[in-house]
């Protein structure tokens, strides 16, 4: 209103005024401290909800997210058979954002300033925090002639994973089915080989055709979780599965991959429906940061505060603890870093021995699924997480299930209900 | 200073009156976790309001909320200089006040957002779960009075009423308030963001760029509150929630008749709400089920419950204005990935709420030496005794049957 102070200039005069935050709990008049969420998947809505739930109205909550709907990763393969659609998997923000008083806002973050605390918006808008809790997700490396609108990867789950529906649809017995499996670390372990293993099945037992083919090419050296469980239905279903391989570059109009085996020459593979899912890194904002160290966010893991700027937190896909990159692990950690977020503005130190989970059940038919789990604990020494370690425990973490099955499938839904539940409702 | 003695007169009248008002309903909004449509809809149809009285000069007061609904009142002329008025907002919700003298006239009004300011802290954010009377509000009636640079009616800087807060009132100081993003104490719809004299709600082209905001592109908040549609209540500040607003851009065209922006909310949202809206209702008959089944079982629970935990049904922890660490809760979150929020189960798998903590150790301990259910024997070993104690007395607090955590 007064023409000397324009929204930019004022906000900095307010950034500058701000001190620490504190709570205070017998009296009505408050400062409330700002925490702003950036990115909406299972660690970030997540992390926002229980802020609220734990701290109420004595912490003011933001969400940044470009997308009005979120579309779970989780339980996607299952669009690919027809057995589950997008719609299905979609979450608005609507009523949870309600429920819980947090604002919504949908844009993309281009900037943070780490001096001032603030973000800007790409519509220009700038905002302050006291805490910034980054879970962006994931990025792509690039391939070579990789187009996404011809060559889907459907790692992200919406369009994408239509696209590979509406491919895969369009098959017709003898037709192959080429898919890549990126390096490890990536998002979702045993998702590959579990795709892998629906569509083989959906060609084969849902469409009867018995001369498609199935090939996957592997980055990593062997299947890297569940390998027995999925090297049997890879036999089964005659997959034909090539580890090592690396792809170099993709024709996408001829759906054409190249890629070596273990260092050898150039081979390249044609396919009916190519599925080449990238090598994987954080989230953009990230990087434009300065907050990665090689491809992902070093954090200390008692409170996901990233170890290269103070109040900046990363949970979920993007940081690199070593934990597993998935929904149901980005839940996890989203609690202990609220916990921590919440203590930290009243002047506590972070739970010195927090625990985080991970639980994935992986569809192998459609009438069948495999499960992996694994409970992780803070090592003092090592300053990291690291799988409990527990001798009574056949086998030891990660522990999995002896085989696919259909009471497997079954409780794959229990368990994705309550997490979707846990994470937007 | 006569003024000021005014104020304090007032307030010390609503000392005394205090004890009358109806004491308020707790935070409603933030009560409900841990299953489907059920709080969905009980968070939407929550009605809990408070009322903030005052006198002020023949006034039109006026309340933005952070859920985007509006509200407004004119005081009523009880031929003093001092008008009595009255403003049902909602509990729980943070609003801002803006009052309007000369409000018939668009050349003398004169329009002037409220700050309160109690103990240290000012802000014009002000959240009710109690009733209000902030006594005489001394608003300028002369339009020549006040200090308005570019002419837009709305004063440039907000009016501070002092108070002395009974419970339930708070004054939130925050860096950041959607309703008032640049943090002036001017709510967004009464800044004047191009300066062209015409506030932003009354402002059909904001940006001065030509083209009218009903055509931006990029228009997502038609009334300019600062809430993007999809999470308004009252998208048109109306005062008619949308869901009973028929004629959602004063166009005069009834929503069914209307082509044009009315449905400027109306997002692909809506319809995947509608999908998520019937299977939370699916899950909800799926639980109801469960629990008739289990209805003797829950009943027992709730027996011991009471007993153990005589104020389970409080909503303290969500409303509680400073955080407390709590012994198991940390760890007991833990579960909530397969066994709903706060230990409430959404599909067929056990609710932890309402088990006795000794059930809760004993059933872990089963489990790791058992190998009935392979996933949990394997997620059991990873938790000590001590650890799983935490977390089964923290468990033991949360009521089996209530979503009222």
């Amino acid at each position: 209103m007064n023409a000397k102070f324009t929204r930019r200039s004022l906000l900095k005069a307010i950034v500058a005024a701000t001190v620490s935050p504190v709570l205070i709990s017998s009296v009505n008049a408050a400062t409330i401290p700002h925490i702003v969420v950036v990115g909406a998947g299972f660690s970030g809505a997540t992390v926002a909800k229980y802020l609220k739930l734990w701290a109420g109205s004595s912490v003011q909550v933001t969400i940044i997210e470009p997308n009005s709907t979120y579309v779970s990763p989780i339980l996607s393969n299952l669009v690919l058979n027809h057995q589950k659609t997008t719609t299905d998997l979609s979450f608005s923000y609507v009523n949870y954002s309600q429920k819980y008083s947090i604002n919504m806002v949908h844009d993309k973050v281009s900037h943070i300033d780490k001096t001032a605390k603030t973000i800007s918006l790409e519509n220009g808008q700038s905002i302050p925090y006291d805490k910034l809790i980054l879970a962006p997700g994931i990025e792509f490396e690039a391939v070579s002639g990789h187009d996404f609108t011809k060559v889907p990867h459907a790692w992200q789950a919406g369009e994408q994973t239509n696209l590979l529906k509406s491919q895969i649809d369009a098959m017709s017995d003898g037709d192959s089915f080429v898919m890549s499996i990126p390096a490890s670390p990536y998002r979702c372990p045993p998702g590959p080989y579990e795709r892998a293993c629906v569509v083989a099945d959906y060609l084969k037992n849902s469409k009867g055709f018995n001369n498609c083919t199935v090939t996957v090419l592997d980055e990593n050296a062997g299947i890297i979780v569940e390998a027995d469980t999925f090297g049997a239905a890879f036999n089964e279903y005659g997959i034909n599965y090539i580890p090592d391989a690396v792809v170099s570059s993709v024709d996408s109009d001829n759906k054409v991959v190249n890629f070596s085996i273990d260092g050898g020459a150039i081979q390249s593979l044609a396919a009916t429906t190519l599925n080449i899912i990238p090598n994987q890194k954080a989230g953009n904002i990230v990087f434009s940061a300065g907050l990665n160290s090689g491809n992902w966010a070093p954090v200390n893991p008692l409170n996901y505060e990233s170890t290269m700027a103070a109040d900046i937190h990363i949970i979920g896909d993007s940081q690199g603890t070593g934990m597993p990159k998935a929904g149901h692990i980005g839940n996890s950690e989203a609690k202990i870093c609220a916990d921590a977020v919440l203590r930290s503005l009243n002047g506590l130190q972070p739970d010195p021995a927090p625990k985080t989970n991970s639980a994935c059940y992986s569809p192998v038919s459609s009438s069948t699924a495999t499960w992996l789990t694994i409970v992780y604990e803070y090592n003092s020494s090592t300053q990291s997480m690291q799988p409990v370690s527990v001798p009574n425990l056949s086998g030891g973490y990660p522990a999995a299930s002896s085989g696919a099955s259909t009471r497997n499938y079954n409780n794959m839904f229990n368990w994705a209900g309550n997490l979707f539940s846990d994470t937007f409702s | 200073m006569e003024l000021n003695s005014k104020v304090e007169k007032n307030l010390n009248k609503f000392k005394l009156t205090q004890g009358l008002l109806i004491s308020s309903l707790p935070l409603l909004l933030l009560s409900c976790t841990g299953s489907g449509s059920s709080d969905s809809d009980s968070t939407t149809n929550n009605d809990s309001t408070n009322i903030i009285t005052g006198l002020v000069p023949g006034t039109l007061i006026e309340a933005f909320c952070a859920d985007g609904s509006y509200y407004k009142t004119n005081s009523i002329d009880n031929n003093t200089a001092e008008h009595p008025f009255s403003l049902s907002i909602p509990s729980g919700i943070d609003c801002r006040l803006v009052m309007t003298t000369n409000e018939d006239n668009p050349v003398t009004r004169i329009i002037t957002p409220i700050n309160f300011s109690a103990s240290g802290t000012e802000s014009g954010l002000i959240n009710l779960t109690n009733n209000l009377d902030i006594g005489y509000v001394p608003l300028e009636l002369e339009i020549t009075n006040i200090v308005d640079e570019n002419s837009d009616n709305v004063v440039d800087s907000p009016l501070t009423i002092a108070l002395s807060l009974p419970s339930g009132v708070t004054i939130k100081s925050v860096s950041y308030d959607l309703l008032d993003e640049d943090g002036d104490g001017i709510p967004n719809v009464y800044e004047d963001d191009d300066q062209d004299g015409i506030h932003n709600s009354d402002d059909d082209d904001d940006d001065n760029n030509g083209i009218s905001d009903d055509d931006e592109p990029d228009n997502k908040d038609n009334d300019h509150d600062g809430i993007e549609d999809s999470y308004d209540k009252d998208d048109n500040n109306d005062g008619l929630k949308d869901e009973e607003d028929n004629e959602d851009n004063k166009d005069g065209l009834k929503d069914e008749d209307d082509n044009s922006i009315d449905d400027i909310n109306k997002t692909e949202n809506d319809g995947e709400d509608e999908v998520n809206k019937d299977e939370d209702e699916k899950d909800e008959d799926e639980k109801d089920e469960d629990e008739n089944s289990e209805g003797n079982k829950s009943d027992e629970v709730n027996q011991e419950e009471e007993q153990n935990n005589p104020d389970t049904s409080e909503t303290t922890q969500l409303q509680a204005v400073s955080y407390e660490v709590i012994s198991g809760r940390l760890l007991a979150s833990q579960c909530a990935q397969c066994h709903g929020t706060n230990g409430h189960s959404v599909t067929e798998w056990d609710s932890l709420a309402g088990e006795s903590a000794n059930e809760i150790i004993e059933e872990m301990r089963e489990m790791k030496a058992g190998d009935e259910d392979p996933l949990m024997q394997a997620q059991a070993h990873g938790y000590s005794d001590e650890e799983i104690e935490a977390l089964a007395n923290w468990f033991a607090t949360q009521s089996s049957n209530s979503h009222d955590d």
